[in-house]
């Protein structure tokens, strides 16, 4: 009995305001017997509904019509499954092509250079086709009177003379008068 | 509120087919209890009309996503709340890159207030808003959401529970700290003196 005197706190008629429920037995049987307390609960409950009223009350009505609009369809990309689409197929694309990539490379590698021996080869027939045509259609020496480009000096004797024979040449000569065994 | 939840869902089924007209009468039912749970957020007549506007154009093009007709409210009242704090997020961006900060349409109701046939009363507008947000300011961004929530949007625990994705049970808890911050804060208890 003594209980039931005691008169609920502030805080917890607000935890009463909040739910019902929470309240113990004890607390309930106080609160439908004790005028006071219930008195309180409904003084706080009526503040806080008055904040909202004046909420409510100072809040501006608005002015502006209510907007009714059409559905728009949304573009492809931005629809919820457009874009997980583009995502998947951008991630393929990309998948696919760094997988070319990767298979074909010690392919191409070989090929690189198989073509540059190949292109060696080629280059070195067509100069040496060139020399022997050059060799197989050289001017006869009667032209160069023509052109100019012979001149008398620069017969075999005058060659010999700039490019010995290996026998006669200037250095073993040398070698031999100064005394040195011929190699 | 004015309507029946039964009502509600039928609507919301019928607009999830394709009735323009029931999702007109949705729109009829909860618009002015989302541009007052925007307005009080942000307490800018203008920027709430056009968030309002974007979250019906929002839940009318999301509306199958919804994935129970009951929770409609709950679902508008998310979107709505998802838009406000977008709101914040581009003034924050914005207020980077201006020299002068906009002023709130309370301060400028305020220093037009005596050129105004109606200066009283919004004296008193400008008064009680400015006492809102500083209590509002003392509480944690939880306890407020929940508090405006509960008191100013007339919303059910329950249905705040939907709104924020968390358990009832913290729901409640939030709101008891509010409740016993607000009930002992000074301008609180002067507000309802002068009111009462």
């Amino acid at each position: 009995m003594n209980q039931k005197r005691i008169h609920l706190e502030e805080d917890r008629i607000m935890a009463l305001i909040i739910d019902e429920t929470d309240l113990s037995p004890v607390e309930k049987e106080h609160l439908s017997e004790c005028a006071d307390c219930r008195g309180k609960k409904e003084k706080i409950q009526e503040e806080f509904a008055l904040l909202g009223n004046l909420a409510e009350k100072f809040a501006p009505e608005s002015k502006r019509p209510v907007l009714r609009k059409k559905r728009e369809p949304r573009p492809f990309l931005t629809s919820a499954f457009g874009w997980k689409l583009s995502l998947a197929s951008a991630v393929a694309v990309l998948f696919t092509i760094t997988a070319t990539w990767y298979f074909f490379k010690p392919l191409r590698l070989q090929n690189s250079r198989q073509n540059a021996s190949e292109w060696t080869a080629a280059t070195d027939h067509e100069l040496m086709s060139e020399i022997n045509a050059m060799v197989e259609t050289a001017f006869p020496r009667t032209y160069l009177y023509i052109t100019g480009e012979y001149h008398k000096g620069l017969n075999d004797e005058f060659i010999m003379f700039i490019v010995p024979p290996v026998n006669n040449d200037s250095a073993s000569r040398l070698f031999r008068m100064k005394g040195h065994a011929t190699c | 509120m004015g309507y029946d939840q039964h009502s509600v869902s039928q609507w919301v089924l019928e607009a999830c087919s394709g009735n323009e007209a029931s999702f007109n009468r949705l729109m009829d039912t909860f618009y002015k209890s989302i541009f007052r749970m925007i307005f009080y957020r942000i307490q800018s007549q203008m920027d709430a009309e056009d968030i309002t506007q974007e979250v019906f154009l929002q839940a009318f093009n999301h509306l199958g996503t919804l994935q129970s007709p009951d929770r409609f409210k709950s679902w508008l009242f998310q979107i709505a709340l998802n838009k406000v704090r977008d709101f914040f997020r581009k003034k924050r961006l914005r207020s980077l890159f201006q020299a002068l900060p906009e002023k709130m349409d309370v301060e400028d109701e305020r220093s037009e207030m005596h050129h105004h046939p109606e200066a009283l009363e919004n004296l008193e507008k400008a008064d009680f808003w400015k006492v809102v947000n500083s209590l509002l300011t003392k509480l944690s961004s939880k306890e407020r959401e929940v508090f405006t929530m509960r008191f100013l949007d007339h919303l059910s625990i329950r249905e705040i529970s939907n709104v924020m994705n968390k358990r009832e049970s913290t729901i409640k808890t939030f709101l008891y700290r509010a409740m016993v911050k607000i009930k002992k804060d000074p301008s609180f208890q002067t507000l309802m003196r002068e009111t009462l």
